[in-house]
């Protein structure tokens, strides 16, 4: 499973929770407005894996398991 | 004074081919009181009608929960967004993703309409996506994703592989426009 951060102004404008081997993307808004400094260290307190996998343009994209 | 122009190039472009049909089939079985059963098979494969039509464009982007009540509309609409790529597998029935996406998350289309052509009887769902690059790179697919409203949720629904990929360097852009086709059997 991914994790995906649409960034603007260092904050999450968007985040979205992705299953690439279904084609289903959930919005999760209780992320908007977290610093960008901050996603790691939160996403590490909900999952045991936690990787950046691709940070391109205004995105973040994290696998997690 | 001499004004710059723009300059406008069409690269190679697929010929176009008859899209999506839509047609109808009917069954019939009898069964007699006896219990005997009589398989009639086909028996119509007929046009679907005007009403038929359009109800499933109203499924394709989204329509008014009833004729009689517009306050109550189901937000669903097909094809909405866009996210492009570099991958360059074949297009598969399996997609459910791009294979590498440079966008992943979609971005909303700033055309979206569906009509239907009285002279040529095609209805076309038109999605159309301005997609900016940050970074350089050959885009070479480029997917469509439905959104449903009520539940927050992008759902893929096609992956396209572009013909002739195209080489973009930072602060470009891409317009996609992408074309739904329903005709008549």
């Amino acid at each position: 499973m991914q994790y995906v951060f649409v960034i603007e102004d260092s904050k999450v404008k968007d985040a979205y929770e992705f299953h690439p081997e279904v084609g289903f993307m959930l919005r999760k808004e209780e992320w908007e407005g977290v610093a960008v400094e901050e996603i790691e260290d939160r996403l590490n307190t909900q999952f045991e894996s936690v990787s950046k996998i691709r940070e391109l343009g205004n995105e973040i994209v994290y696998e997690v398991e | 004074m001499r004004h710059k122009l723009l300059r406008v190039f069409r690269k190679l472009i697929l010929p176009e081919a008859e899209l999506l049909v839509v047609g109808s089939k009917l069954y019939a079985k009898k069964i007699t009181k006896d219990g005997e059963v009589i398989d009639y098979g086909l028996q119509s494969q007929k046009l679907i009608t005007n009403r038929g039509m359009i109800t499933l464009l109203k499924a394709l982007g989204g329509f008014f929960y009833n004729d009689n009540d517009f306050s109550r509309w189901h937000r669903w609409s097909v094809a909405l967004g866009h996210t492009s790529g570099t991958g360059t597998n074949s297009e598969s029935f399996a997609d459910t993703a791009l294979q590498s996406p440079i966008q992943t998350s979609p971005t909303n289309a700033s055309t979206y309409n569906y009509f239907f052509d009285t002279t040529s009887q095609i209805y076309r769902l038109r999605s159309v996506a301005t997609l900016s690059y940050s970074a350089s790179a050959i885009v070479s697919e480029h997917a469509v994703w439905s959104y449903n409203a009520d539940f927050s949720t992008w759902y893929f629904f096609d992956r396209s592989v572009l013909a002739t990929p195209i080489s973009v360097l930072s602060g470009d852009t891409i317009t996609f426009t992408y074309i739904l086709e329903l005709s008549r059997a």
